[in-house]
């Protein structure tokens, strides 16, 4: 009967299998380090130092302390302009003083009653706005958010990182303090006509508070 | 003279690239280590208290993690994780113009009594009482000194920093822009800390 001979009982190591293991790991912990990075990462979001003169925005954001806000942009000017026009001719025999209170009435009316949209609506607003900029990389907006003083901040800040996501950066923004009290106090809104960089007549609404 | 002739085919030194692989293993795992230590070092003393960012995306990322490079207002809750308890604004401030951690400006604030808490009712105050008020006093005075020492010219370089928790009210932070605006162009740029968004 034929015996097998004894097995060698020092056996190598084998190399290629432990290779393959140290790779793996190695690539598992080189994952493992960017995630971990990745997660505890500080940004920097830059806001414009406000001014405090006379400004010119495309787009002006008023928030209100129920969540819901004011949207003012070219539709707002748009129908203000109409309802001036209107007044304008009823109207004609008051004094230039009254005309002017009269038609502010009228618009501060129109503004908020047409203006204020819900909380929800907020994000559907924006990214129509982002879409038409995102066309058009020449077009530039100034958006200016207005908020009361007991709004926790991070509601702007998720308005502005959104305006910030534009994908030529032509969204601007700033954002000051105020509430709806100072436009609905306002002594005079008036649509004013003015020549815009092209050289083309806008009509511009124009808030004074 | 007889000459060895050499093997032209050596043998791949495996234990030299088994080395080498494992200083890389033991480096990433050095590394990994460390990151996670950074992120839950508000244990130790060295380090100010954690607070609860806004969330933003698209925003620049901040060149060093916990460096302070410009002046930087942060605010807080007095008591971690209390909403309800009193605001306290903390300046951050490099040292002597070098660049620090966060940690050290934090103890330096502390050290220096560059801290200052909002009064309960501040919401309710009127502007010229608010403006008055000591947290605000100090915010004044430390942009107004800063500004005197660091921005001697109108940049774009020259910002104010703030790392405020996310339901901090609009209300202070107004305020810091506000201050911040009396310099016009010299602080053309107010920035806000916040944190990116994670991808796991």
């Amino acid at each position: 009967m034929a015996f097998r001979t004894k097995e060698n009982s020092f056996r190598k190591v084998q190399l290629v299998s432990l290779i393959d293991m140290i790779f793996i790991l190695l690539v598992f912990f080189m994952v493992t380090v960017t995630v971990v990075r990745l997660t505890i990462k500080e940004q920097k979001l830059p806001v414009p130092t406000p001014i405090s003169e006379r400004g010119r925005a495309q787009i002006v954001i008023q928030l209100l302390n129920n969540g819901n806000f004011l949207w003012l942009d070219d539709h707002a000017t748009a129908q203000i302009s109409k309802v001036m026009d209107t007044i304008e001719k009823n109207y004609s025999y008051l004094s230039p003083s009254e005309l002017n209170r009269k038609k502010t009435e009228e618009a501060l009316s129109i503004l908020l009653k047409k203006n204020i949209f819900r909380k929800d609506q907020m994000e559907g607003k924006l990214k129509h706005l982002l879409k038409i900029a995102d066309s058009d990389p020449s077009s530039h907006y100034f958006v200016l958010l207005r908020s009361p003083d007991e709004i926790p901040y991070y509601e702007i800040i998720n308005i502005m990182q959104k305006l910030n996501s534009a994908k030529y950066q032509n969204v601007l923004y700033g954002c000051v303090g105020g509430r709806l009290d100072d436009i609905k106090n306002s002594q005079n809104v008036k649509v004013v006509i003015e020549k815009d960089k092209n050289g083309r007549r806008r009509e511009n609404l124009q808030i004074d508070f | 003279m007889a000459f060895k002739k050499q093997n032209e085919l050596h043998d791949l030194e495996f234990p030299s690239l088994i080395d080498v692989i494992f200083l890389l293993l033991i480096f990433f795992l050095v590394t990994m280590q460390f990151s996670i230590t950074t992120d839950t070092a508000h244990q130790t003393s060295t380090k100010p208290p954690d607070i609860q960012l806004p969330l933003a995306e698209g925003s620049e990322n901040v060149a060093m993690d916990d460096i302070i490079s410009t002046l930087l207002f942060q605010i807080q809750y007095k008591e971690k994780n209390n909403p309800n308890s009193p605001r306290l604004v903390y300046v951050l401030e490099p040292f002597n113009g070098d660049s620090i951690s966060r940690g050290e400006a934090f103890m330096i604030a502390k050290r220096d009594s560059l801290f200052a808490e909002f009064p309960q009712n501040f919401l309710k105050m009127k502007d010229q009482e608010f403006k008055n008020t000591t947290a605000c006093r100090l915010i004044s005075n430390a942009i107004f000194q800063y500004k005197a020492e660091h921005f001697h010219k109108p940049s774009i370089e020259n910002t104010v920093e703030i790392r405020a928790e996310a339901n901090v009210e609009f209300k202070i932070i107004n305020y810091i822009m506000q201050e911040c605006s009396a310099y016009k162009d010299t602080i053309p740029r107010v920035i806000f800390r916040t944190l990116a968004k994670t991808r796991g």
